[in-house]
């Protein structure tokens, strides 16, 4: 009987200190692993404040363009987006300051940190430059190539009835006794169901505005003039604005108002910025937020 | 002899497990917030414009102002002109040192600015 309860009782002792090791060994391994999340936490924060800085430095360069987003209205939300900038010189050298910058800042970078890769052939073709995409709803604000004139071109693949475009331009000078000139070709009317609600709104530097409002169909090819910045605005999808400027020295401001409930961002286009993390596993395809 | 052999068994036991809690306990969450820390004061300093024209004494009064009493930090400027400076103290030798790296513009120039934070 007593070397029973001496048997049972090494037993119990056994299997109590062995209960210990193992719960031990489950609680170093849950953190261990622990660890090893935190220490990939602990690379991307580090990866993200490049990035951050990355975009920040970027976004410095580009002294052409503004750009703004701003929200107004209680309900619906809007958010508006201006942008505005100064084009005045012939496509060939519009934006090379920020291009040759890029270009720097690429030798700089790839000299310093192999891992990131910049790509500003993005940013920088011979035929559109320095596009901008505002998410969420992919409305694209380029400038291309029309016989070396910079020609603005407006794009959303979004169409709804529901959906307003507000383009606003300041020109030089409008002549005051002409008002927006609106050479529709395909008139609709209220009953058309794809139409699409666009106000035009035209100043100069003297304070003089004009503007009109319209329906348009976003499936035929509508043309409006504006005292000398002729607009295209074509709704075949993507449905786009073109707008053309034959003389130099306009700033425009674009205004888009958006009842989305949805946070608008302005972006340069995906895989300006690379980053291959190998060692640990990283690679993130990136693009700039301008605003 | 049974009993002091039982003993020799659990105490190995108890230390074997012992160690393997000691081992996972190197917490790493503080480095983490080290690693944050140094990261946030970089950005803070960019948007501020104190790495714009960096000046040493105006970047020493913000650090001391922002950085919270029990942490230290050397930062260290590098690119052309301007870029070049240093702030803060020489890290320790003895303790957990986390760093980082941050990219500025400073008068049209492209610089870096790394950053080594620990624990007083």
């Amino acid at each position: 009987m007593v070397k029973m309860k001496g048997s049972f009782f090494t037993l119990s002792g056994f299997l109590l200190v062995s209960l210990i090791l193992v719960l031990s060994i489950l609680y170093s391994q849950t953190l261990n692993q622990s660890n090893d999340r935190l220490m990939e936490a602990g690379s991307l924060e580090r990866i993200s404040s490049l990035e951050r800085s990355l975009g920040r430095t970027i976004k410095e360069m580009d002294n052409g363009i503004d750009i703004s987003l701003e929200r107004i209205g209680e309900i619906p939300i809007l958010t508006q987006i201006n942008i505005t900038e100064t084009i005045n010189s012939s496509f060939e050298e519009y934006g090379s300051d920020f291009y040759d910058s890029i270009l720097d800042l690429k030798s700089y970078l790839e000299s310093d940190q192999q891992e990131i890769i910049l790509n500003p052939d993005i940013l920088y073709s011979p035929n559109e430059k320095i596009p901008i995409l505002f998410k969420p709803h992919n409305i694209k604000y380029s400038h291309y190539n029309s016989n070396d004139k910079i020609n603005v071109k407006i794009t959303t693949d979004v169409v709804s009835q529901n959906y307003e475009l507000y383009l606003h331009l300041l020109n030089e000078k409008i002549n005051h006794d002409r008002n927006i000139e609106w050479i529709i070709q395909n008139p609709v009317n209220e009953s058309t169901i794809n139409k699409i609600s666009l106000t035009i709104i035209a100043s100069d530097y003297d304070g003089y505005t004009t503007n009109i409002s319209k329906n348009i169909s976003n499936t035929e090819h509508n043309q409006f003039r504006v005292s000398g910045c002729e607009i295209d605005f074509n709704t075949l999808t993507p449905s786009s604005i073109d707008i053309d400027y034959d003389k130099p020295y306009i700033i425009s401001l674009l205004t888009i108002p958006i009842a989305l409930f949805e946070e608008v961002t302005a972006n340069y286009p995906a895989g300006l910025v690379l980053m291959n993390f190998t060692e640990i596993n990283i690679f993130k395809n990136r693009t700039v937020r301008i605003a | 002899m049974d009993v002091a052999i039982a003993l020799v068994i659990v105490f190995t036991s108890l230390l074997v497990a012992s160690t393997f809690v000691t081992k996972a306990n190197k917490d790493p969450l503080p480095n983490l917030q080290l690693l944050k820390y140094g990261s946030d004061i970089s950005r803070v300093l960019d948007y501020k414009g104190y790495l714009d024209t960096p000046d040493t004494s105006q970047i020493n009064n913000e650090i001391q102002r922002i950085l919270p009493n029990y942490y230290d930090i050397e930062l260290k400027g590098d690119g052309p002109g301007s870029c070049n400076f240093y702030v803060g103290n020489i890290p320790p030798e003895n303790k957990a040192i986390i760093s980082g790296k941050y990219y500025f513009n400073s008068e049209n120039e492209i610089c870096t600015l790394k950053y080594k934070i620990w624990l007083k």
